[in-house]
């Protein structure tokens, strides 16, 4: 299905709730759901580890503020300037590629550079990488670094013409990541779909900068640079440049960064809950118990109120699936604000509920991640293998620039009972640092340490459930073929 | 301090091991003998089932066959193994494999960009 039928709802889509079932934008996932009794063991574990960890504070007092940071490397930036601006113009290089091939080449997914580099590389592949080095986007940035060599060329091209409303926050960051989600989940994006939507992003952001500036564009509204600056908080490596200064690598202990700073927006809480519930939609939204939801519980009452056909019914539920999608950071912060009041209440603490969410808002980054890292991780060991014959002919008009395009990358399929392991392990790793990070930052702001204990009730509370839900979808079996169109079951 | 993050880790370590002990199958899952050939009858009409299941669930190492019979003519795909078999009115398409990789993976109709259904592989 092409990117433009995807956005035209219609004919294509007929009966779509029973096909394509565990397809996205980047190639299947081919993982079972958890057995239940591995569910059982990962959501009692999340529990019982939550109170060791409380524990662990309780009788170690201080291990919160022990946070060690100390200098790698200091490097100055204007003498190793070369491998900076080498890198960068590789950045650029893969842009224009993923966006020329995707334009201009084969439209075949399979055969074509775009939809494997953009899906596999760079989303999934660049994200984990940044987790384990630290937001070196932010230093090749292919976007910023157009506008940096428009603005050497013609000085003042990027002058902030407008101020960037303070109220606007991560708000259009916001909007781009949900558009993206749902070109990946919805869209089932060609090439040229992916060609046509870099080129799209790529004019907005060369326009808002030119608009607003460089330095608020690329902070608050573009994308991936928000996605990788808070990713980059989990890393052991911090990049810090300070004019004048030499480029200095700090070493920290790793997801310490999620503690240096509150989220300075509430936006910027929306768009980290957003990071949860949209992984928890997409597992959710295709398994049996959701798809049920609809066309068992809502569609005998919507075809008693409505007389329209079928097909009318199969657009509203692609509606519906899209609100749901939407709505899901919403309904996140409702749950988020409840838990947070209720702390604000266990410790009567003076710090309004807003302040106490933005306070605690990175220590949800861990569950985010992990639980991300175990929906698609099994896409980089069936994918990314594809990539040894394209990079050979990123087009798939028939090159072999460097003799691989006839290379047999055949996927690798990692066994059921190894995802299965991985996926409950990574989920409890990271709700342990989670909870570790909230309960470390409940003493840093709350001065007395019987305070910090009560106020993590709530958090701990809330954080298991958000783990068990994760959890819990992936042990949902998937509809697939198994929700028919009503009379031909 | 290092001694208490010893003894963190170990507790975790022990609450996790004594909660995995407590909550694993005593027996393997009902693995069924390599040698079993199961065999799965799909019937399709205007590129739908009609009949047959549309989760094919098989343990690793089981030998398969899935035979597919249809009103119209099209191309079937089995995801992740890359198995295709043409369908049409005058002959049902067979697929003949052992489930020698676990996993769910989509049974598709090529023309029809539809999902008939999965195959479920469970480890044995």
């Amino acid at each position: 299905m092409s990117f433009k039928q995807g956005r035209i709802v219609g004919a294509p889509l007929a009966a779509l709730f029973c096909s394509n079932a565990a397809a996205h934008s980047f190639g299947n996932i081919y993982t079972l759901p958890i057995p239940f009794w591995m569910y059982a063991f990962s959501a009692s574990a999340a529990l019982v580890l939550s109170f060791v960890v409380v524990g662990y504070f309780v009788s170690a007092k201080s291990a919160a503020r022990n946070f060690h940071t100390f200098d790698l490397v200091a490097f100055n930036a204007g003498a190793d300037r070369g491998a900076v601006t080498a890198l960068r113009a590789l950045s650029v290089f893969a842009l224009l590629l993923t966006m020329l091939s995707g334009l201009f080449g084969s439209a075949n997914p399979f055969t074509n550079f775009s939809v494997t580099f953009f899906w596999i590389f760079f989303v999934l592949g660049f994200t984990y990488l940044t987790a384990l080095v630290g937001d070196i986007y932010r230093a090749i940035n292919p976007w910023r670094a157009i506008c940096d060599w428009i603005e050497s060329a013609r000085p003042g091209t990027f002058r902030s013409r407008l101020s960037y409303p303070t109220w606007l926050g991560y708000y259009p960051a916001l909007a781009f990541y949900m558009a993206f989600i749902w070109l990946e989940l919805f869209s089932h994006a060609s090439p040229r779909g992916i060609g046509l939507v870099l080129l799209a992003y790529s004019a907005i952001n060369l326009g808002g900068a030119a608009a607003f500036g460089r330095e608020p564009w690329f902070k608050y509204a573009e994308l991936f640079g928000v996605l990788f600056r808070l990713i980059g908080k989990i890393a052991p490596f911090e990049y810090v440049a300070s004019p004048g200064q030499p480029v200095r690598i700090r070493l920290r202990q790793p997801f310490v960064g999620l503690l240096m700073e509150p989220a300075d927006q509430f936006s910027l809480l929306l768009l980290v809950l957003f990071m949860l519930s949209s992984t928890a939609f997409d597992g959710v939204h295709q398994t049996l118990p959701w798809v049920s939801v609809f066309w068992k519980q809502l569609y005998p009452l919507l075809t008693a109120l409505i007389d329209q056909p079928y097909l009318f019914f199969v657009d509203i539920y692609y509606y519906w699936q899209w609100a749901m999608l939407f709505l899901s950071p919403f309904f996140y912060l409702a749950i988020y604000l409840v838990f947070v009041w209720l702390m604000k209440v266990a410790t009567g603490s003076q710090r309004s509920v807003r302040d106490l969410a933005l306070q605690f808002t990175f220590a949800l980054i861990p569950i985010a991640f992990v639980y991300n890292v175990t929906h698609y991780f099994t896409l980089l060991f069936s994918q990314a293998p594809a990539v040894v014959p394209l990079i050979s002919d990123p087009f798939g008009i028939g090159w072999n620039l460097f003799g691989t395009a006839r290379v047999s990358s055949p996927p690798v399929i990692l066994p059921a009972d190894f995802v299965w392991h991985s996926q409950v392990a990574l989920i409890l790793f990271g709700h342990v640092v989670s909870v570790y990070l909230a309960h470390a930052q409940a003493l840093q702001l709350f001065p007395r340490e019987k305070q910090a204990v009560w106020s993590q009730l709530p958090m701990l509370t809330l954080m298991v459930l958000f783990t068990t839900v994760g959890l819990w979808i992936l042990s949902l079996p998937i509809a697939g073929g198994q929700v028919q169109a009503p009379g031909t079951s | 301090m290092m001694l208490k993050r010893a003894a963190f880790v170990a507790v975790i370590a022990l609450a996790v091991w004594a909660l995995w002990v407590f909550f694993r199958p005593q027996a393997p899952a009902s693995a069924k003998p390599a040698a079993t050939e199961t065999v799965f009858e799909l019937v399709l009409a205007q590129g739908r089932l009609v009949s047959g299941p549309a989760v094919l669930r098989v343990h690793q190492g089981e030998k398969l066959t899935v035979r597919v019979s249809s009103d119209t003519a099209d191309e079937l795909h089995l995801h992740g193994y890359d198995l295709h078999a043409r369908v049409s009115p005058e002959a049902a398409a067979v697929l003949q494999f052992t489930a020698d990789r676990t996993g769910r993976f989509a049974l598709e109709l090529h023309k029809a960009h539809r999902e008939l259904g999965a195959l479920e592989v469970y480890p044995q």
